[in-house]
């Protein structure tokens, strides 16, 4: 399977980049670790005219905290995530997801902002950062365009990134967060058939309001499951919250579910069910 | 006349030996040599267009722009080979009725399975091959597919081949003893149970890749083939190109992983040598991924409606089943797809007691992919009919598993013996293999925690299976039907001047061993040291005529062989050190490359020594002594049809109920798979064997839609076995030396894939007991657990 | 010529300058261009790990990059993994072991197991396993390869 021809470009400056894809032309398209898009282009699924590759740009691979919020640059890889120390430190659930994400070498060139923009519905990141209320910033060559993660995804492979536009990096606002994340799929390294991840943001103790719950894979783009929120809002400090499989179900069920290959619609609900129980039984 | 009697139990023996491969040199540093790894000069590349559709008329082919395409040298349609290739039927006299069709290497007027390749490109590069697949027009008629097994049956108006005038390509019944009165008596136990057996593939690192190279000027046709038997190959170009089988020299150097993929005649392979015969330039065809889902063979599509009845003490009595399987629109050549079939019907309930036997299977055309003989064939399918319906008996009488194993089981001092099917049965170990396992296992132990964690809501599970496995095939297998594959194989062993040993045998390596086993048993046979033998397989103008690896023969056949020639050449060399020494032969020996005195290992003379005398010095030699420092020898089974292995298995699961998953937390494996002449290849064997066996229970599947099309054919969507859900396997050896040898050796590459599925449906079926459910499909996905488990 | 252009890169410790088509993926060149046909493909998307090598010392998959992508960086496949220290220590271990059959899996395996116990890897199973699940192997069951591992790490403590 070999990739159709094209002309690749690597621009030296982000400025470059933004130039070459201000015409918004279909048949341009930009490459940051390639690991999701090169199958597609080893498939033949995707034959751009010209591949932009933004993978060497300084400009996208900064981390760095800025007053309240630690700034990711979208070209930063997996790896350099995982091994980040300030990272590890300040917003260790991001941190923790990345060794379910595929495996090391695909993680060694894979980055945030390539994942931010294709949107898969099984991935990791896009649902943490939802979970952490993140806003990502966009950029043309006109404008800068700072999107909350919860407007961000659109649907399967859709998001509000327009042609002409780059991730340029990921906001994350630094708070303490008690989190649980649970995965339910076959083998490690696989997309997930449900996933959840729940964020408790730490305010005076047992306080939880501003709590997440995202659930992703089994829907077309991460859900947040308002009904568990609320309840986990509700709590009143010094007690446990009582969320079982009874309430999870309730929750869930205005939440479109899609099915897959290998796993009907109940299937994915009742691992749904089970990803979001577990998430919440990893909270301390 | 040979010198002292050979003794396995003779120091620096080698057999039964842990020896490192002298093979891993090479590929640990990146120096193999397979197929795609070869280039020869103005060598081409070739990429096929291959039908979307399962079902289709081929109404045009316009390659105009294609041919035009720069880089591009031709372009082939199936109707072009039509003068070049002669047609090949995958039927054999000895499976009685079996019906296929002729079949062309590329669709000529009709495309029956979605993949079958339709039109070729030989180009400069595979990249610019591809770009040109892009620009032929091809003009299909879409036709009704005929997908599944029910459809193929009912539908007497939707045929494949209409002058074939059904799709049933073969039917079969065995009937022993009186099965329905057993099932009618009252008294007796009955289970019966309905097991779907999922479709899935080998999926083998390496796909399939050939080189085709011919020469005008000689009319010679060399192909580098990455497979199993080069002298079945060698026949079947030379027969349906029109060349002479001398003039075609196949040779199979690296090859990355076969597992019975790799032995059949695939369409694409005999394209590209008819594309090198036209062009006179050699061509490499490498599979790609997706080509390798939609075109390897697929095996073990199976649905069986099964039922056993047991007495109310556990006496197994009978078994009755209707067994459906869908092979594709062609019968595979030259092996054919029977043969699956035809094991399942020969297999089950073998390892037991069975007075009563009845079992049909019906072989149908479909427009899938084809399907036929991988690793174990058949026998996953016989081991859990029967092993699975037994533990269901078992549950029903509140026995222990293990408890109806042992009344059941053959007793191991009663062969020889037949199976209820008529299969002949010697030297096995049914029961020391089960004790042996029981111990490896701490059943009662395992047995203990596993009530124990049922309290609080772990459901754990333990599964076995008895079983036998197929090795060593005679002539009965193939031959007997009229099958251009060898059933005996052949070892020239030879001195050399500085004292080396070089071996050549006709079994071939795909990284079992073979090559290691060979030079163990030389070694130790002959006298010299291991690091001194060299051993050439897989070269039709090199090594002996013979079959190839397959159906667990390597050791078996082949280390006969290469025994037996050792032992040949030893006598010679002998004779001749008789001479030279003035000592009579039965005083003398060979160690470690030199010719001593027997009785007190004294050193008269180096090997190479006397060789050197041989072949340089030979005035130094009376002229009445003819030395021969190189010795042949070929070997069959011809006691019986196969010699038959045996293993009893274990699996210990735990089921997670809110997500339909199982986790294999323990296997064990004992194995008697005759003489061992390396312990850790087989080990190896088995737990390899074992984990394909775990992917065809857990993970795998080729997934069709309704209308024939193969939904998962890429890796991320069809789930093989990795590293992370894998189980440590213990494996336990018990040696019972078949006596159709002097080696005594069986086979040992199947039995893992053979057993482990019945035993984890088994386990699988165990931790679902106080739940009062189970299944009876696989792959055991999440989804089908969660399914079982509310229904 | 369109769509191709001029890389300077080191392989196994060779300086090249080589001209590829922009399409032209690194295993493809590693393999054809530079003869170099340690590497293996088994998938072409990512997911087997054959073709798993390491680009300016972090393991990498040569179907998901192109070569030209590799300009002014240091490859090492098999051929060049050092013949002494851990890395021979590694062969050693797969070899006494017998953690390869066919041998295809190997140069991904080696090049993931060495990226681990480079890296002072943990010897618990159950991560070794974890650092190998992107590595296909269809012969060996894994086993006799993790065993291995441990045995290096062992050695090395």
């Amino acid at each position: 399977m070999k990739a159709a021809d094209f002309n690749y470009v690597r621009p030296n400056t982000l400025e470059e980049a933004l130039s070459l894809v201000s015409k918004a032309d279909d048949d341009i398209v930009v490459m940051s670790g390639g690991q999701s898009l090169i199958p597609m282009m080893n498939f033949r699924l995707v034959e751009p005219s010209s591949l932009i590759d933004i993978s060497k740009l300084s400009e996208l691979q900064k981390i760095e905290e800025q007053g309240n919020t630690l700034e990711i640059g979208a070209g930063v890889t997996y790896t350099e995530i995982e091994k980040s120390d300030i990272i590890n430190s300040k917003i260790p659930l991001l941190s923790h997801v990345i060794e379910f994400i595929a495996h090391s070498a695909i993680r060694n060139r894979g980055t945030i902002g390539g994942s931010v923009a294709l949107a898969d519905p099984a991935a990791e990141m896009p649902a943490v950062l939802i979970a952490l209320n993140a806003t990502v910033v966009i950029r043309s060559q006109t404008e800068d365009r700072f999107i909350k993660a919860d407007e961000f995804f659109i649907g399967t492979y859709e998001t509000a990134l327009k042609p002409n536009e780059i991730v340029v990096k990921i906001s994350l606002p630094i708070t303490e967060v008690n989190y649980g994340f649970y995965e339910v799929t076959r083998r490690h390294g696989d997309y997930a058939s449900a996933g959840a991840i729940i964020t408790l943001h730490k305010q005076n103790n047992f306080n939880t309001q501003n709590s997440r719950v995202v659930l992703f894979a089994s829907t077309n783009k991460p859900e947040r499951i308002i009904g568990l929120e609320d309840i986990l809002n509700r709590i009143e400090p010094g007690t446990t919250p009582i969320v079982n499989k009874e309430t999870i179900t309730d929750a869930l069920m205005n939440t479109k579910l899609e099915k897959d290959l290998h796993n009907s619609e109940r299937t994915k609900f009742i691992h749904s069910v089970t990803a979001l129980k577990r998430a919440l039984e990893m909270i301390k | 006349m040979s010198g002292p009697k050979f003794s396995f139990d003779k120091p620096n023996q080698y057999i039964g030996q842990n020896e490192i491969r002298s093979d891993t040199k090479k590929l640990l540093h990146g120096r193999g040599k397979f197929v795609d790894d070869l280039k020869l000069p103005r060598m081409l590349h070739a990429a096929f267009y291959r039908s979307p559709l399962p079902h289709a008329k081929i109404k045009s082919i316009d390659a105009t722009q294609a041919k035009q395409h720069k880089g591009v040298i031709e372009v082939l349609s199936g109707k072009d080979l039509i003068n070049i290739v002669k047609p090949y039927v995958g039927v054999l006299s000895h499976l009685a009725g079996l019906k296929s069709a002729p079949q062309m290497p590329m669709a000529t007027d009709v495309a029956l399975w979605q993949g079958e390749p339709i039109a070729m490109v030989i180009a400069q590069s595979r990249a610019i091959a591809e770009d040109a697949l892009n620009l032929i027009e091809v003009d299909l008629e879409e036709l009704e597919p005929i997908a599944s097994t029910e459809a193929a049956l009912s539908n007497l108006d939707q045929l494949i081949h209409p002058e074939l005038k059904t799709n049933l390509a073969w039917e079969r019944t065995v009937d022993i003893g009186d099965v329905d009165g057993i099932f009618n008596d009252p008294d007796n136990i009955i289970v019966e149970r309905d097991f779907i057996f999922g479709r899935h593939t080998g999926v083998t690192l390496e796909a399939r890749c050939t080189i085709a190279n011919y020469d005008a000027s000689t009319e010679e046709l060399e192909i580098f083939y990455s497979g199993q038997a080069p002298h079945m190959m060698q026949y079947i170009y030379a027969k349906h190109l029109g060349l002479r089988e001398e003039r075609v020299r196949v040779i199979s150097q690296d090859v990355g992983g076969a597992f019975g993929i790799k032995v059949h005649t695939y369409g694409d392979e005999i394209a590209t040598a008819a594309a090198s015969v036209l062009l006179g330039r050699p061509v490499k065809y490498v599979a790609d991924r997706y080509e390798s889902f939609v075109s390897d063979i697929h095996a073990r599509d199976h649905t069986v409606k099964a039922k056993m009845a047991i007495s109310k003490l556990g006496d197994l009595l009978a078994i009755d089943f209707d067994d459906v399987t869908g092979i594709g629109p062609y019968s595979m050549y030259p092996r054919t797809s029977a043969i699956e079939a035809n094991q399942v019907l020969n297999l089950t309930g073998a390892p037991y007691v069975l007075p009563n036997y009845r079992a049909n299977s019906k072989v149908v055309l479909q427009n899938k992919n084809m399907m036929c003989q991988y690793r174990a064939v058949g026998h996953p399918i016989a081991m859990a009919i029967c092993d699975c319906l037994l533990d269901d008996a078992a549950r029903k009488i509140h026995m222990d598993p293990v408890e109806i194993r042992r009344k059941n089981l053959m007793a191991d001092d009663s062969y020889p013996r037949k199976s209820a099917s008529g299969m002949q049965l010697d030297d096995l170990s049914h029961h020391q293999c089960l004790d042996k396992l029981i111990d490896l296992m701490n059943y009662e132990q395992l047995k203990s925690n596993r009530d124990k964690l049922r309290t609080s809501g772990v459901y754990r599970g333990i599964g076995f299976v008895s079983m036998v496995e197929v090795t060593n095939p005679s002539p009965m297998f193939y031959g007997v039907g009229g099958a251009p594959i060898a059933s005996q194989d052949g070892a020239t062993i030879r001195l050399d001047a500085g004292g080396a040993v070089h071996v050549a045998s006709s079994i071939t390596e795909q990284g079992q061993g073979t090559n290691a086993i060979m030079a163990q048993i030389a070694a130790g046979v002959f006298g010299v040291s291991l690091d001194r033998v060299h051993v050439t397989t897989g070269d039709t103008r090199i090594t002996p005529y013979g079959g190839g690896t397959w159906a667990s023969r390597g050791a078996g056949i082949g280390g006969e062989a290469t025994l037996q020639a050792a032992k040949l050449l030893k006598g010679q060399v002998l004779d001749v050190a008789s001479v030279m020494l003035q000592t009579s032969s039965k005083e003398l020996d060979i160690l470690d490359g030199n010719i001593v005195d027997a009785d007190s290992l004294n050193i008269r003379m180096s090997l190479s020594d006397l060789a050197r005398t041989v072949y340089y010095r030979g005035n130094e030699l009376p002229s009445d002594l003819k030395p021969e420092l190189v010795a042949s020898h070929h070997y069959r089974v011809t006691d019986t049809p196969f010699v038959f292995t045996n293993g009893a298995m274990a699996a210990h699961v735990e089921v997670d109920i809110e997500t339909g998953m199982v986790k294999i937390l323990n296997f064990w494996a004992v194995e008697d798979c005759g003489r061992v002449i390396n312990p850790m290849l087989v080990d190896e064997q088995i737990r390899g064997g074992v984990v394909q066996g775990i992917g065809s229970a857990l993970y795998e599947e080729c997934l069709y839609s309704e209308d024939g099309q193969l939904l998962n054919p890429t890796m991320a969507d069809y789930l093989v076995p990795m590293a992370s859900e894998m189980p440590n396997i213990i494996v336990g050896h018990v040696e019972t030396p078949t006596k159709t040898s002097e080696l005594g050796a069986k086979g040992a590459g199947e039995a893992g894939t053979g057993g482990a599925p019945a035993a984890i449906i088994n386990a699988v079926n165990d931790a679902l007991k106080p739940l009062s459910k189970s299944i009876w499909q696989i792959p055991i996905t999440p989804d089908r657990l969660l399914t079982a488990l509310n229904s | 010529m369109k769509n191709q252009e001029n890389i300077e890169l080191v392989v196994n410790g060779e300086s090249l300058t080589r001209t590829v088509d922009h399409r032209r993926n690194l295993v493809d060149f590693i393999r054809y261009d530079l003869e170099l046909t340690g590497t293996h493909v088994g998938c072409e998307h990512g997911v087997c790990g054959a073709c798993t090598i390491l680009v300016d010392g972090k393991p990498v998959r040569g179907c998901l990059m192109f070569a030209v992508q590799a300009n002014g960086c240091e490859i090492t496949t098999l051929e060049g993994i050092p013949t002494t220290g851990k890395a021979q220590k590694l062969r050693e271990a797969f070899a006494k072991r017998n953690a390869l059959q066919c041998g295809f899996c190997t140069p991904g395996m080696m090049t993931s197991a060495l990226d681990y116990v480079q890296n002072d890897g943990d010897p618990s199973e159950d991560k070794i396993r974890k650092h190998l699940s992107g590595n296909y192997c269809r012969c060996t069951g894994y086993q006799s390869i993790i065993e291995a591992i441990q045995d290096v790490i062992s050695e090395g403590a």
